[in-house]
């Protein structure tokens, strides 16, 4: 095998305060998943197996963007950087969200801490509670949207992606930003619990899906079109491939823009997809509505 | 349950014990490109603001031609106190030690705080050597404990969620 491929399979951080919550989420997921499916004696719609698949894949990708050599290549390779950040804010959170884990994780708990954690719970998060009103003000669409475009956006700024690679803390918090304000972007998306929001239609939900493309694309077609490179941090390091520091920052651009931008797009048509569905599930107009006289001289005009 | 808990806390605390014989790399840079002869040398610090007695690291990338990356080379770290003038520490740094198996690096803790010249001699296996060198201060140790804080935090707010939970409320 090639020594500059075998070394970048080898580039694995196992790192400690990455593994230890997402095996501890796993593990009260599974758990509640179990307990549920057998409580319910598998009739149970909550707890199918997709909802566990789609669990499992978003920790699977969470671990694949922060272990992996995508996590330690991302200071040589721009590209990687970039497929890392898209899987933290748009592969994990929706797979992790559809599958409606407050639940599951409550029921993965042992009994006692179940019903305080339970209990804590929806004391916070009772329709009467300051802190559930804070917390509705806190997460409107708009203001998920602005945390969202303002990190995907603050972060691509030279000097804070810079910064990032210099002082890991800094990347961290990064990370941690993108994941954060991703899961918020797709907990009104999926409409997963808690739901302390006002329910949105799906009409109101595809538009609110398709509002992150614009930023998206921008950032991605800028840097795709960029003459010169953006990120100074790359210029020193040895290159792999023989990708150039600007072609290495083209592909990234891309990946940000066609990709990242195609997510969108797939949970848009998800989205219609249900409201085709609706539409579809509706009882017929009875007989006497559409079989007047006058509606069927002019259809669709009323009389 | 009670036992998963302790099995999963006591084989992640054996993953984090042998966890800093792998240097973590990046940080700042110090030396970007330096020529030795036909090679180029980019030396990083992390962290960049190091302190008495704590482990810092030093990672290095050897590029070749059309700057692809070298991986047999031989790095040695050399770390002089400029105040006496005597090096204090010296060892190899490798490809093995590091996350990023493209990079040489090596960790190490200053013994005290101070001005220090931090020097990187490369051998490459067709007989080029070389060094390129930065000086760096070395801060006095600081006691704070960030993953304490944390741990402690994330404890205070967990006693005070329960504490919430199991208090009497009339609605």
């Amino acid at each position: 095998m090639d020594p500059v491929l075998k070394a970048v399979l080898l580039s694995w951080d196992w790192r400690v305060d990455v593994i230890i919550p997402l095996v501890l989420a796993g593990w009260l997921y599974v758990t509640g998943w179990g307990r549920l499916r057998k409580r319910t004696q598998q009739q149970s719609r909550l707890a199918v197996h997709w909802r566990l698949i789609a669990y499992i894949s978003g920790l699977f990708f969470i671990g694949l963007a922060l272990l992996s050599p995508i996590d330690v290549l991302g200071g040589q390779l721009f590209y990687f950087h970039m497929i890392q950040h898209l899987l933290l804010i748009m592969i994990a959170p929706p797979l992790l969200l559809v599958a409606n884990p407050m639940a599951f994780i409550l029921w993965g708990l042992p009994a006692g801490w179940r019903r305080k954690f339970g209990r804590g719970l929806s004391r916070l998060l009772h329709k009467d509670g300051v802190f559930r009103s804070w917390l509705r003000s806190a997460t409107t669409m708009g203001v998920v949207w602005m945390a969202w475009t303002v990190s995907l956006v603050g972060w691509h700024d030279p000097t804070a992606y810079n910064a990032a690679l210099t002082y890991d803390w800094l990347h961290d918090v990064e990370h941690l930003s993108f994941f954060l304000t991703g899961m918020l972007f797709w907990w009104h998306v999926t409409g997963a619990g808690p739901r302390i929001h006002k329910q949105v239609g799906l009409i109101g939900r595809i538009v609110f899906v398709l509002s992150a493309i614009p930023p998206n694309m921008l950032l991605g077609v800028s840097l795709a079109f960029a003459s010169e490179p953006v990120y100074t941090f790359y210029t020193a390091v040895p290159r792999i491939g023989g990708l150039s520091v600007i072609d290495d920052q083209r592909v990234g651009g891309f990946i940000m823009w066609v990709p990242g931008s195609m997510m969108y797009i797939i949970a848009a048509l998800v989205l219609v997809a249900k409201l085709l569905q609706g539409e579809e599930n509706k009882p017929p107009l009875p007989e006497t509505v559409w079989a007047e006289d006058g509606a069927i001289a002019a259809p669709g005009m009323d009389s | 349950m009670k036992r998963f808990l302790v099995g999963l806390l006591v084989g992640l605390g054996l993953v984090w014990g042998a966890r800093p014989l792998h240097a973590h790399g990046g940080g700042e840079i110090k030396i970007a490109k330096e020529p030795i002869g036909p090679y180029k040398m980019t030396v990083w610090m992390n962290p960049p603001q190091p302190q008495a007695g704590k482990t810092m690291h030093i990672t290095v990338g050897v590029l070749g031609e059309d700057d692809a990356p070298v991986l047999d080379a031989a790095v040695m770290m050399e770390m002089t106190d400029l105040a006496t003038g005597q090096t204090i520490l010296s060892r190899p740094a490798s490809t093995e030690r590091s996350t990023n198996k493209l990079y040489y690096e090596t960790d190490f803790a200053a013994p005290d705080s101070g001005s220090y010249e931090i020097s990187l001699h490369l051998t490459t296996l067709d007989d080029v050597s070389g060094q390129a060198a930065f000086q760096t201060e070395v801060e006095p140790a600081k006691n704070n404990n960030w993953l304490a804080v944390g741990l402690v935090g994330i404890g205070v707010v967990l006693v005070g969620f329960l504490f919430y939970a199991n208090r009497s409320v009339r609605y």
